[in-house]
C-alpha cells in the first residue's frame, strides 16, 4: 500500500510540471506578449503609459527575453506565488483569485460530498429494492437530473426559492454580509446561501452516481461469492453489507475521476448565473480580454484541483481494492 | 444405516415471464450416515436447482411448490421446506449442519476479503469461540486438507491464489464446522484433471475422518465412479435411476443410463467413437408428454413412452429405475 502510494504521488509531479506547461502555452497564446497589449489598450483610452512601470514589468517577466527562458522565469515566479499581473485589474494575479479560489474550492468540495452521500445512499436504495415504487421514483428524478443542465436548475430554484420565501439567493452572502469581516452571523448567511450552488452543481454527477451504483450491485447481488457467503449462513443485511456493497462501491469511488473536473467546470457556469464569488466569471473575462496571466493561472489551478482529486481518488480506490493494491 | 436427509418428492420451478420452467419436479432420494451419493445427469437437468432447494438459497424467482426436505439433526426431524428460508434455524443449519461448496473457487471468495477473513467470518458464525481459536482452527483446516504455507494462505487474497488451491480452502471452510451433511456442486468441474485427481484423492481421505455424508453433484460419469458409493442419475428435473455405484456400471437399467457410460472417454476403448447421447434436450418449458426421455430413447415404445408417465420400480435391492422397460406401468 506504501508503496502504492508513493508511485501515484509521483506519478502525480511530471502532470502538474504538464499542467504548468501547457497554463504557459495559454499564456503565450495571442500575438505579441501581454504588455503590447496593455500598451495598446492604454493608447486607445488616451491614458499616459508610464515607461518607468513598463520597463519594471518587462524585466520581472523577462518578457525580452527567449520563450524558453520566460517560462523558466514564469515557472520560478509560480513556485514562489508570483502569478504575473492582470492588466485588466491592475493588480498582481495572486492577489486577485486567492479568495475567489477558495470559495470555488468549498464549493466544489461540498457538492462533490453532496453527489456522493446521496447517490450513494439512494444508489443503494435502489439496487436492493430494485423495481419498487420508491426505485422508479428515484429512476425518473435522476433522468431529470442528468437531463436539466446547471444554469437551467439555478434558475429555477432560485424562483422556487423567490416564490415561496421571497428571498433572492443569488450570490454567497447577503448584501450586509458581503464585505463585512468574518463572524458567526456571516458564517450562517453563507450557509444560508450556498446549499443552492452546492445542490445545482453536484445534481448531475449525483444522478450519475445513482445509476452507477444500482447497477453494480444488481451485478454483484448475483455474483457466486455473494451465494457462497450465504451459504454459510450470513444473515441476509449483513450479506449485503458486507459483500456485494463492498464491491460495488469501488467503481463507485472511481468516478472521483470524472466527477471532479464535472464539479469544477459546472461550478465554473453556475459561478456566472448564480453571481458567486467564485472563479466562474473572472475565468470569461480574463479569456474575453485576453487577460492571459490570469486566464492561465486560473486554468492551472482548476487543472490542480482536479489531479488532486484524482490523487485522492485513487489512494481510496487502492485502500478499497486490494486488487489494486497488489498489482 | 442412518438416513440425515430425505428429499420427498421436491418440486421447484421457476415462474419467469417466458413460463414455468419445472426445474426439479418430483424428485425424491435419502442420503445415508456416511456416504457419498453422486448425483450425475447432463446440464441443465436440475442438479443445482435441488442442491439450492435443501440450502434454501434459491433465487427470487424460484419456488418449491411441493415435497418435503427432511433433515435428521441430533434427535429431531425437521422438514426444511417449511422453515423461513432467512430465519434463524434456517440460517443455523446452512453452514454449519449443511455445507456446500461450489463449482467456481475462484469466482466464491470475495475479492476484496482475505480468504482466512472469510473462513473465519463462517466459524464464527456458529461457533461460540475468539477470533483468535477461530484463526487456529481455519489453520487447522487449512493443514488437513494439506495446502502448503497455511499460514501465508490465510491472508491472501482469492486472486492471488490458484483455482485449485481455493478449491482445498473451500472443502477447508465447508468442513471446518464438521457439517452432517456436504453438499458439492460440481466442485472440480472447473479445474484441470490432474488438480481434479487429488482434489477427490483429498475428499476420500477427509471423508474417513469427518464422516459427512456427501452429496456430489456432477456431469462426469468417471468422477462419480471415483467418489461415490450410490449413484443417482437425473434427467429434466427427474430421478430416472438410483443404485448402488458396482451396480450401476455393471447393470445400468435406464436407457439414458446406458447412453451417459456410452459417453466416458475411457482409454480402452481409444478407438471406438466416443458417443454423445442422439438428440436435442426438450425446452424447459414445453416438457415432453409421457416419459421425459422418449424423445431421444431407443427402446421408445411407441403408444406407451409418449402417452404415459413410467413410475419408479425396485428392481434389485436399492436399485430403482423409472421406466416401462421395468415395469412401472
Ligand atoms: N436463476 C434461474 N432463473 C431461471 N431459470 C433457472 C435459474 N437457474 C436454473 N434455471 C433453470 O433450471 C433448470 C435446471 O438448472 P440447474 O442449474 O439446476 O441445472 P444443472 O443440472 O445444475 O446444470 P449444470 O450442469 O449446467 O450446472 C434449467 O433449465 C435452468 O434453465
Ligand atoms: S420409458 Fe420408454 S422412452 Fe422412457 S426411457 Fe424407458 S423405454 Fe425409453
Ligand atoms: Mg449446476
Amino acid at each position: 500500500m506504501l508503496t502504492y502510494l508513493l508511485r501515484r504521488l509521483l506519478f502525480a509531479i511530471p502532470l502538474l510540471f504538464l499542467i504548468a506547461v501547457v497554463s504557459f502555452i495559454i499564456i503565450e497564446l495571442p500575438p505579441g506578449d501581454y504588455l503590447t497589449v496593455y500598451v495598446m489598450n492604454l493608447k486607445q483610452s488616451g491614458e499616459a503609459i508610464d515607461e518607468a512601470a513598463l520597463q519594471v514589468l518587462r524585466t520581472r517577466y523577462g518578457l525580452d527575453k527567449p520563450l524558453l527562458l520566460r517560462f523558466f522565469i514564469w515557472f520560478r515566479g509560480v513556485l514562489k506565488g508570483d502569478f504575473g499581473y492582470s492588466f485588466m485589474w491592475e493588480k498582481p494575479v495572486s492577489q486577485l483569485i486567492g479568495p475567489r479560489l477558495w470559495y470555488t474550492v468549498l464549493i466544489s468540495v461540498l457538492a462533490t460530498a453532496f453527489a456522493w452521500v446521496f447517490g450513494f445512499l439512494i444508489g443503494v436504495y435502489s439496487g436492493i429494492h430494485q423495481y419498487s415504487i420508491g426505485d422508479y421514483a428515484f429512476t425518473v428524478l435522476g433522468y431529470i437530473g442528468l437531463a436539466t443542465p446547471n444554469f437551467l436548475l439555478a434558475l429555477i430554484l432560485l424562483w422556487a426559492v423567490y416564490v415561496t420565501f421571497g428571498v433572492s439567493l443569488g450570490g454567497l452572502f447577503s448584501p450586509e454580509y458581503a464585505n463585512a469581516p468574518w463572524s458567526w452571523a456571516k458564517f450562517v448567511d453563507l450557509l444560508k446561501h450556498i446549499w443552492l450552488p452546492v445542490i445545482v452543481i453536484g445534481t448531475g454527477s449525483m444522478a450519475g452516481l445513482i445509476r452507477i451504483l444500482r447497477a453494480n450491485l444488481l451485478d454483484e447481488i448475483e455474483k457466486p461469492y455473494v451465494i457462497a457467503a450465504k451459504a454459510r449462513g450470513l444473515p441476509s443485511k449483513e450479506l449485503y453489507w458486507k459483500y456485494p456493497l463492498r464491491v460495488a462501491v469501488i467503481p463507485f469511488a472511481s468516478t472521483a475521476g470524472w466527477v471532479l473536473p464535472e464539479i469544477v467546470s459546472g461550478a465554473v457556469v453556475t459561478g456566472i448565473v448564480l453571481n458567486l464569488p467564485t472563479v466562474g466569471v473572472i475565468l470569461v473575462d480574463a479569456l474575453k480580454s485576453q487577460d492571459m496571466y490570469l486566464a492561465g493561472s486560473l486554468v492551472m489551478f482548476l487543472s490542480i484541483f482536479t489531479i488532486i482529486g484524482t490523487v485522492i481518488s485513487d489512494i481510496l480506490l487502492a485502500w478499497l481494492d486490494p486488487r489494486i493494491r497488489f498489482e | 444405516m442412518r438416513k440425515v436427509l430425505e428429499v420427498r418428492n421436491l418440486r421447484t420451478h421457476f415462474e419467469l415471464v417466458e413460463g414455468t420452467v419445472r426445474a426439479v419436479d418430483g424428485v425424491s432420494f435419502q442420503l445415508n450416515e456416511g456416504e457419498v451419493l453422486g448425483i450425475v445427469g447432463e446440464s441443465g437437468c436440475g442438479k443445482s436447482v435441488t442442491a439450492q432447494s435443501i440450502m434454501r438459497i434459491l433465487p427470487k424467482s424460484a419456488r418449491i411448490v411441493d415435497g418435503e426436505i427432511l433433515f435428521w439433526n441430533q434427535q429431531d426431524v425437521v422438514d426444511l421446506t417449511k422453515l423461513d428460508s432467512e430465519g434463524e434455524q434456517m440460517r443455523n443449519i446452512r453452514g454449519k449442519d449443511i455445507a456446500m461448496i461450489f463449482q467456481e473457487p475462484a469466482a466464491c471468495f470475495a475479492p476484496v476479503y482475505t480468504v482466512g477473513e472469510q473462513m473465519i467470518e463462517a466459524i464464527l458464525l456458529h461457533e461460540d469461540m475468539s477470533k483468535q481459536e477461530a484463526r487456529r482452527l481455519a489453520l487447522k483446516m487449512l493443514e488437513k486438507v494439506k495446502i502448503p504455507n497455511p499460514e501465508s494462505v490465510l491472508d491472501r487474497y482469492s486472486f492471488q491464489l490458484s483455482g485449485g488451491m481455493l478449491q482445498r480452502c473451500m472443502i477447508a471452510m465447508a468442513l471446518s464446522l464438521n457439517p452432517k451433511v456436504l453438499i458439492a456442486d460440481e466442485p472440480t468441474t472447473a479445474l484441470d484433471v490432474t488438480i481434479q485427481a487429488q482434489i477427490i484423492y483429498l475428499v476420500n481421505q477427509l471423508q474417513k475422518e469427518y464422516s459427512s455424508a456427501i452429496m456430489w453433484i456432477t456431469h462426469d460419469m468417471g468422477v462419480i465412479a471415483q467418489i461415490s458409493d450410490r449413484v443417482a442419475v437425473m434427467y429434466l428435473g427427474q430421478i430416472v435411476e438410483t443404485a448402488p455405484v458396482k451396480d450401476l456400471f455393471r447393470n445400468p437399467l435406464h436407457p439414458y443410463t446406458r447412453a451417459l457410460l456410452r459417453s466416458i472417454p475411457r482409454l480402452a476403448r481409444r478407438k471406438k467413437k466416443l458417443e454423445a447421447i442422439k438428440g436435442v434436450v426438450p425446452d424447459p418449458y414445453n416438457l415432453p408428454i409421457g416419459c421425459r426421455y422418449h424423445n431421444r430413447c431407443d427402446s421408445f415404445i411407441q403408444g406407451l413412452c409418449d402417452e404415459r408417465e413410467p413410475t419408479e420400480v425396485e428392481v434389485d435391492v436399492a436399485h430403482r429405475v423409472k421406466c416401462f422397460l421395468y415395469g412401472g406401468r
